[in-house]
């Protein structure tokens, strides 16, 4: 577009609304912005800077400071932890809501075997050495009443007849069981108690009169006394009076 | 008589015992919680058989110590319906005889389970059973510290944990009362068996230790029902 604003520019080109002022003479371009270029450039102005002025305090989304309403109630109603050295209730109290379900002793299985006097004994002696070994290292005040009940415990089973017993006998005489047909239990309390009379395996063996005859009593009756060794003092009383006997029989 | 009972719990290892191997401290507080202790509805803990499992050992803000899961197996007292056993009469009173295995004592013997011809003796306190055979009739005392083989019936567990606030305000002003209401938490009603031998040993047992047993421990009762009754199994028998 020309323009011919000016005498001491003759050549005015324009581009785009703003006017080129060429001076032939000079060969000085200068370039003018059109008359309301001033408004326009405030315009811009006030667009680009005064705006980021008021961006900034635009509020962002930001975390708040307090967790969400429901965990926030949970951690302020939580009451606070024991202090350390209170002892077992104590520091298990003081873990976290969650976790107080898992502290509680629980009983997974209570009849999970049976376990045989000899076994039992094995244990408690087995513990025993393990405690003397160690030496007095323990404190007692604890360990009393572990004491107290392995002693007792091993008293009573030391005048039973478990104590002649051993893992190979023991096994002997389940597989030489196998035949007569006895509930584990059963098996368990001749195990156990070695009875030599007839009247025992009735009391032990249920409803005996009618499982078993008094041949298989008597059978069983020798299973037992042959395989599991009694009191080796009564065994040889015994041994003793069986001579007697034998010696009076024939006369 | 023994059983084998499997268990979880959470046990706490001190700072002070680190330095001890760890299977070592946790058996220790096993025993240390659970020996001589009854159970409820479990029976007497004896002492600790094996640890199946431990899991991860954790510290908890507040506490050094470190707490595991412990999966174990303990060996507990708990004799099956109608096991024999052997045991010694510790005393004879109005309601029974009292029999004890030396580890436990609350085992009772309740007088109708006595066979019938059996009577309170005041003067000596002994329960005495006329036994009447061919030859004539026996009169069996029941002596303290004889041995007695007797047979279980029924058991009895008693909750003995320490009660609320509002039993306090009552056994305050019943204080003499209140030492008499300590229960056993473990009671053994049992029957008494009779051998062929010479001498009819009467088992009795009675169940009687209640001390050792702390909160949560129940008295298992096993009632005596039946007599056996062993007259045909007499010494002419063999």
């Amino acid at each position: 577009m020309h323009k011919s604003r000016d005498k001491r520019l003759p050549y005015i080109a324009g581009i785009g609304g703003s006017v080129v002022e060429f001076s032939p003479a000079t060969r000085e371009a200068r370039v003018r912005f059109p008359a309301n270029a001033v408004d326009l450039f405030r315009f811009f102005f006030n667009l680009f800077f005064l705006s980021s002025l008021f961006l900034l305090p635009l509020p962002l989304p930001s975390r708040s400071p307090n967790p969400p309403s429901a965990l926030r109630g949970l951690g302020r109603l939580l009451p606070r932890r024991a202090p350390p050295g209170c002892g077992c209730p104590g520091g298990a109290g003081g873990s976290s809501g969650s976790r107080g379900g898992e502290d509680k002793m629980e009983v997974k299985d209570a009849n999970a075997a049976l376990l045989s006097n000899f076994e039992v004994y094995q244990l408690l002696t087995d513990l025993k050495q393990q405690r003397k070994e160690s030496g007095k290292t323990k404190q007692s005040s604890g360990q009393q009443n572990l004491n107290t009940i392995m002693y007792e415990t091993l008293k009573y089973i030391s005048k039973t007849p478990c104590r002649y017993q051993s893992p190979e006998i023991v096994r002997e005489f389940l597989v030489a069981m196998k035949d007569h047909k006895l509930t584990k239990a059963e098996k368990l309390q001749l195990l156990n108690h070695r009875p030599v009379s007839a009247v025992e395996i009735q009391l032990m063996v249920e409803e005996s009169e009618e499982r078993l005859t008094e041949e298989q009593i008597e059978s069983l009756l020798q299973t037992v006394t042959n395989i599991l060794p009694g009191d080796p003092e009564e065994q040889q009383r015994d041994s003793a009076m069986a001579t007697e006997d034998k010696g009076d029989g024939p006369s | 008589m023994f059983v084998l009972v499997e268990m979880t719990d959470t046990v706490r290892i001190p700072p002070w015992q680190f330095e001890r191997k760890l299977n070592e401290s946790i058996a220790e507080e096993l025993n240390k919680k659970l020996a001589n202790k009854v159970v409820y509805n479990v029976g007497l803990c004896i002492c600790l058989y094996d640890i199946t499992k431990l899991e991860d050992s954790y510290i908890f803000p507040g506490d050094g110590a470190s707490h595991t899961k412990v999966h174990f197996r303990y060996v507990v007292f708990h004799p099956f319906l109608d096991e024999i056993l052997i045991g010694q009469i510790k005393s004879c009173s109005q309601d029974g005889v009292h029999v004890s295995l030396g580890f436990f004592d609350d085992i009772v013997i309740p007088p109708e389970s006595l066979q019938q011809p059996a009577k309170f003796d005041e003067a000596e306190q002994v329960w005495v059973w006329e036994y009447e055979t061919e030859e004539g009739a026996h009169d069996l005392y029941m002596d303290i510290g004889e041995e007695i083989r007797f047979r279980v019936v029924d058991e009895t567990f008693v909750d003995t944990s320490p009660t609320g606030p509002s039993s306090a305000e009552a056994s305050t002003s019943n204080a003499a009362e209140e030492v008499q209401k300590k229960e056993a938490p473990y009671t053994l009603v049992v029957t008494m068996c009779i051998s062929s031998y010479g001498i009819v040993s009467v088992v009795v047992y009675s169940v009687s230790k209640i001390a050792p047993l702390s909160q949560g421990t129940d008295c298992f009762k096993l009632t005596m029902n039946q007599c056996h009754k062993m007259k045909g199994v007499e010494k002419g028998r063999n």
